[in-house]
Order: C-alpha cells, then sequence, then structure tokens
C-alpha cells in the first residue's frame, strides 16, 4: 500500500498533471460561479476530452474541475446573496452580510482559505480513512436517509432569523414544492394543475435560482443603490489575516471539515446537506450564536470548509465501492469506465497508482485555488463591487434566465424560476425567509424517499401495523435521532446558560 | 421616513392558508405511497398558518412590507422579468435578451442617477457604450452556450 501511496503522489506532482490541475481550477471556478452552471454538467461535457488521455491524467482534470467548481459557488452567495451551487447556501448566510458591511474582498478570502482547508484536511482523512468510512456509508439504509432528512429540517430553526413558525412553514413550503411531479415510490404525477411540463417536477437548481437571486435583482432595481462593497480604507486584505480568521479557530475548520467529510461519503446527502449541518454545529459551539447570520466570517468558514470536504468524501465510495456519492461522482464513475476501469476495492490493490494519484489530485486541486482564488476572488469581488449598478442588474437577470432555462432546455423552467423567486421576494417581508424554503426543496425528496422505503421495508419485516419500526431498530437512526434531538433543544440549553451567566454576573 | 408597520402574522397565515388550500384541492386519487408525504406536509401548513392566525391577534409580529426602495421600480423589474421570459419563445433567445438587456440598463441607470441627485441626462456615449457591452455579452454567452456547451437555445425570428 505504501508503495502506491508513494506512486500515487509521484504520479500527480509531474508538470502535465499540475497544468491539469490549473486548468480543471480555473474551469470549476468559473463554473462553479455561474448560477445555473453545475459541476455536473461541465464534467459531463470535459469526459469527451479526456478520451485521449491517461486515466490518471483524466482523472486529475475531472476532479480539479469537481472541486473548484464547489468553491465557485461561494463568489455569487457573497457578491449577490446567489449561492452558485446548492452547497453555498449556507455561505450566503454570513457571507453576503459580510460583503453588506463592506468587507466582500475579506469574505471572498476566507471563503478561499476556508475552502483550501477543508479540501486538504479531507484528502488526509480519506488517504487514512478511506476504508472504514466506507464501512459506514453502507450501513446507511432507507431509515438512516430519512432521518439524515429530519436531522437536516431541524437546522430551520438555526436559519430562521425570526419566528420559528414562520421557519418551518417555510421549510414546509419548499417540500410541497419538492412533491410536484411524478412521486418516486408511487410513480403518479402530483400536482400538474393541468400542466403536463410539470411532470419533471421543479428542478432544485431552477429554484434556488429564484428564490436567492431573483428577490435580491428586484431589491438592487427597486432601492437602485449598490448592496455590497468593499472598505478601502485600510488598503487590500492581507492573507495572514485571512489565514488568522480561518485558522484562528482549528475546531471549527476541522469539525466542519470532518463533517463534511462524513455527509460527502453518504451517497445522496451530498455537500448540499454537508454545508447547513457544519453552519449550524459551528453557530451551536460558537461562544456568540447570535452573531451568525449578521455576518460572523467563523459561518463561512463552517460552510466553505465543508462543502469542500464533502468533494473528497464523495469520491470514496465511489473509488471503493463503484458506488457515486453524488451527481458529479456518478460522471467520474463513467470516466473509469470508459477508460476500461472498474471502481471497487481492487482498484486500490491492482491500479493504486490511480487510486491514490486522484485522491492526492483533489488535494493539490484545492491548493490550486490558493492561486487561481485569490487572484480571480479579488478580480471578481472588484468588478462586482465598481460596475455600475445599470450593468449589473442586467446581467445578474441574463444569468439567471439563461442559467435557468440551460438546466433542461426548458422555458417552462424560466417561469418557474422568475415565479419562485417573485414569490420569494414578497413572503420574505411577511417573515418567510429563503434558506429555509431552500432547505425543505433539498431535504424533502430525500425524506420522503427515506420514509417510504423505510415503512415498504417495515411492512415486509414487522408488518403493516408496526412498519414504522423500520425507523427506529438501526443504532445508527438512534445516532442520528438523538443528534436532531440535541439540535432542537440546544438553544434553548444555551438560552439558559446565557441567563444563569447573566444572573451570575449581575449578583457579582 | 416612518414606515408603517403591519401584522404579518395575518397575512403571512392567510397566504399560506391559501397556497395550501390551492394544493389540497389539487390532489388526486393517489395510492398512500404518492399521498402520504404531500398530505402529511399540507396538514403541517394548515397547523402552522392556524398557529400564526391565532397569535395575529393575540401577540402578532408586526413589521414594515415593501419597504426598500420604490414599489413602481420594484413592479418593473419583476414585470421585464416575466416579459424577457415571455418573449424568448417568440423573438428568440438573443434578440429577446438584447432588446430586455438594454432596456433594463436604462431603466436601472436612470433609477441610480435620479436616487444620486444626478439630474444630468444619460449621455449619449453612455448609450452606446450600453449597446456594445449588451451584444458583446449576450452573443458571447449565446456562442458558448450553443457551440460549446450544446444548449440549443431558442432562435426565434432568427430562424
Amino acid at each position: 500500500m505504501f508503495e502506491s501511496v508513494i506512486s500515487g503522489l509521484m504520479a500527480v506532482l509531474g508538470w502535465e498533471a499540475l497544468l491539469l490541475v490549473l486548468i480543471g481550477t480555473v474551469v470549476g471556478l468559473f463554473v462553479g460561479s455561474v448560477p445555473g452552471l453545475t459541476a455536473t454538467m461541465a464534467l459531463a461535457l470535459l469526459v469527451p476530452f479526456t478520451f485521449t488521455m491517461d486515466p490518471l491524467s483524466a482523472m486529475v482534470l475531472l476532479g480539479a474541475v469537481y472541486v473548484a467548481s464547489m468553491y465557485g459557488g461561494a463568489f455569487t452567495a457573497i457578491l449577490i446573496n446567489t449561492p452558485g451551487t446548492p452547497g453555498a447556501i449556507a455561505t450566503s448566510l454570513d457571507g453576503y452580510p459580510m460583503a453588506q458591511q463592506g468587507k466582500a474582498e475579506l469574505a471572498i478570502l476566507t471563503a478561499t482559505v476556508a475552502s483550501v482547508v477543508g479540501g486538504v484536511i479531507s484528502v488526509i482523512f480519506v488517504l487514512l480513512l478511506a476504508a472504514p468510512l466506507t464501512e459506514i456509508a453502507i450501513r446507511f439504509g432507507p431509515a438512516e436517509y430519512f432521518w439524515v432528512a429530519v436531522l437536516g429540517l431541524s437546522l430551520i430553526g438555526a436559519l430562521s432569523t425570526g419566528s420559528l413558525v414562520k421557519g418551518l412553514m417555510g421549510g414546509a413550503i419548499g417540500m410541497l414544492i419538492g412533491t410536484v411531479g411524478v412521486s418516486p415510490l408511487g410513480g403518479e404525477s402530483r400536482f400538474l394543475f393541468g400542466t403536463s411540463e410539470l411532470q419533471g417536477g421543479v428542478n432544485l437548481i431552477v429554484a434556488l435560482i429564484g428564490i436567492f437571486a431573483v428577490p435580491e435583482l428586484i431589491r438592487l432595481s427597486a432601492t437602485a443603490m449598490r448592496t455590497v462593497s468593499i472598505d478601502y480604507s485600510k488598503g487590500g486584505e492581507k492573507l495572514s489575516h485571512v489565514f488568522w480568521i480561518t485558522c484562528g479557530r482549528p475546531f471549527n475548520v476541522i469539525r466542519s471539515s470532518v463533517i463534511g467529510l462524513i455527509v460527502g461519503i453518504i451517497p445522496g446527502a451530498g455537500n448540499n446537506v454537508a454545508g447547513l449541518v457544519a453552519y449550524n454545529e459551528a453557530k451551536r459551539a460558537d461562544r456568540d450564536p447570535a452573531s451568525f447570520g449578521k455576518g460572523n466570517a467563523q459561518g463561512v468558514v463552517a460552510s466553505e470548509s465543508s462543502n469542500n470536504a464533502a468533494v473528497a468524501g464523495s469520491v470514496v465510495p465511489l473509488l471503493t465501492l463503484g458506488v457515486p456519492g453524488s451527481p458529479p461522482a456518478a460522471v467520474m464513475l463513467g470516466a473509469l469506465m470508459l477508460h476500461g476501469i472498474r471502481p471497487g476495492t481492487a482498484l486500490f490493490v491492482e491500479t493504486g497508482t490511480l487510486a491514490y494519484g486522484f485522491i492526492f489530485s483533489l488535494g493539490l486541486a484545492a491548493l490550486a485555488l490558493l492561486i487561481v482564488g485569490v487572484i480571480g476572488g479579488r478580480i471578481i469581488c472588484r468588478a462586482v463591487c465598481t460596475v455600475p449598478l445599470g450593468f449589473l442588474v442586467p446581467t445578474i437577470a441574463f444569468m439567471t434566465i439563461l442559467g435557468a432555462y440551460s438546466m433542461r432546455n426548458s422555458l417552462v423552467d424560466v417561469f418557474i424560476m422568475v415565479g419562485l423567486g417573485i414569490f420569494a421576494y414578497v413572503v420574505r417581508y411577511f417573515g418567510i425567509h429563503a434558506a429555509p424554503i431552500a432547505l425543505g426543496l433539498i431535504l424533502g425528496p430525500i425524506a420522503e424517499d427515506g420514509f417510504g422505503m423505510a415503512m415498504l421495508q417495515g411492512t415486509a419485516r414487522f408488518g403493516p401495523d408496526q412498519a414504522a419500526l423500520a425507523l427506529f431498530v438501526n443504532p445508527l437512526s438512534w445516532m442520528l435521532i438523538a443528534l436532531t434531538v440535541l439540535t432542537l433543544v440546544w438553544p434553548a440549553i444555551q438560552n439558559r446558560r446565557g441567563r444563569k451567566r447573566m444572573t451570575s454576573g449581575s449578583v457579582e | 421616513m416612518n414606515a408603517k408597520n403591519f401584522n404579518t402574522d395575518i397575512i403571512a397565515g392567510l397566504g399560506a392558508l391559501g397556497l395550501a388550500l390551492v394544493f389540497w384541492f389539487a390532489r388526486e386519487p393517489w395510492t398512500p405511497l404518492s399521498a402520504r408525504w404531500p398530505n402529511a406536509i399540507l396538514v403541517f401548513i394548515f397547523a402552522s398558518a392556524a398557529f400564526l392566525l391565532v397569535r395575529a391577534f393575540i401577540r402578532p409580529e408586526r413589521g414594515p412590507i415593501f419597504d426598500e426602495g420604490s414599489k413602481l421600480r420594484m413592479l418593473i423589474a419583476a414585470a421585464l422579468l416575466i416579459l424577457w421570459a415571455s418573449l424568448i419563445e417568440h423573438l428568440g433567445f438573443m434578440v429577446t435578451s438584447v432588446l430586455v438587456f438594454y432596456g433594463f440598463w436604462w431603466y436601472v441607470t436612470r433609477a441610480a442617477k435620479k436616487v444620486e441627485g444626478d439630474t444630468s441626462p444619460i449621455s449619449l456615449f453612455a448609450y452606446l457604450r450600453a449597446a456594445v457591452v449588451t451584444v458583446l455579452l449576450v452573443g458571447s454567452f449565446h456562442f458558448i452556450f450553443t457551440k460549446y456547451l450544446y444548449v440549443p437555445l431558442p432562435r426565434g425570428i432568427l430562424m
């Protein structure tokens, strides 16, 4: 094994592999920062270009695109409050308020460094723990998926600004929108409202573009004032300061990376969930949880380190079991098979150089983000903050319409995007915000699938009257239930502690 | 300027109730496998809407609504987006995008000047520059998406 690790490392340290990493990072950065362009789309388009490459070079290029596209989603999340990828939803929660406070560049650079650190930490963990982590992943059944979704939905409490009931209502509205189209278990069409175009359901990315980008666009037009800026009074942001913000609290970045890695390994959960879970944990562990959502850089660190760590996580089941953990990993599986390589445990034995080389290349891609991200990040950030508003607004509108259309080459998607956007803009004034709606949209289908499958299994195992027992029989389910309960009761515990501290302080 | 505060609980509660009713009556006789999940969500929305409506009369949340910027500009921005989406099928992606992009630029630039207190008209140079930028930006993305990303954007009148 040690020989394979060394040969894998040496294979990706050649100039050709390094150049591919750099090209892949630039392409991925562009893809991630355009709402509607997805890593899956970019990888699928790149696969034919890798036919003539050797398998390792192909995987190095595809891996770099995947890593950088996850990071690129942070740009629009921070600058225009529109996550370029679903994984960057949590980034916008603190990144955008930072940008509004004149710290746009600091937020971008913090996201860059956090992505680099998260990427590197996850690669180290994958190299050391790929096999045992896979063991955990394959124990996930429908009941565990259901509980993962419930755990995610319990984060609505953390994401809600204002009334919890309205936050939960937003989550339920997101889940309701997620039920439009063909039912995953019964196979019947639901809520088509007489239009066959809704048969395919509401595409997640289309919905996210709508609920995040359109309200911002309308607000910019209504106020006719720039909302994000860079404070140049102290000069440009120094990288050493950004490193201090990111790594000065090592527990946050390590915990978030590990969460990202574990969630990334679970097929289907992916980085959409990873960022949100890590954000919630960061908020819960912080001494000042109330500052989250108002421009706390640790929120950006948690979200970005975890969603980049999830990339390495999603390739673990791909390489060890041949099970892709995410849609982009599924495209990479296809690329491997096109090159005549069958993933599985034998991959590490028979083609160890390829397997370990690919894992190392993900780490190199994460490091390349530091160069590409710092240069590209500053340029994009300054462009968005200085380009005249008259150009900024129609450019965002153009990108949202182009992105929504290109998801499924459908004009119906453009109307859905605009409609959901206007809806999100209106309901925001009544206390129902975009983040809980997005969470419901992402987790609703996972919860429905898991619940339905678990009930079917339960019916076969325990009979129809006790089918629900299937949700509680596995120790992994207990662990997830405990985490959910903890997430729900923690704010109350924290409040009580705070009150006690205040009381003892006033007594002294 | 003091913005008027509204009882947002009653608006959110009634809105959610309306939405849930629309979906409730759009249900069909599905099998339990397909029906259980949406039914559960709808019941939850009904329950939380009822909670908000009760709270609206006891201890309501109050806040300003649509208080950011001009309401007219807000409506025009939403209308321009709907117009953009509606015209693509008839005029094609390229023509629609150039026209609406340019219209959007003119409207937002004018509004921004007004907000900044600048009463001078938009210069001819600015009009020309915006036209060039619009055509270049829309054209380059159209080219990349159709030629390299194989996205068949509607051609409309350019057929």
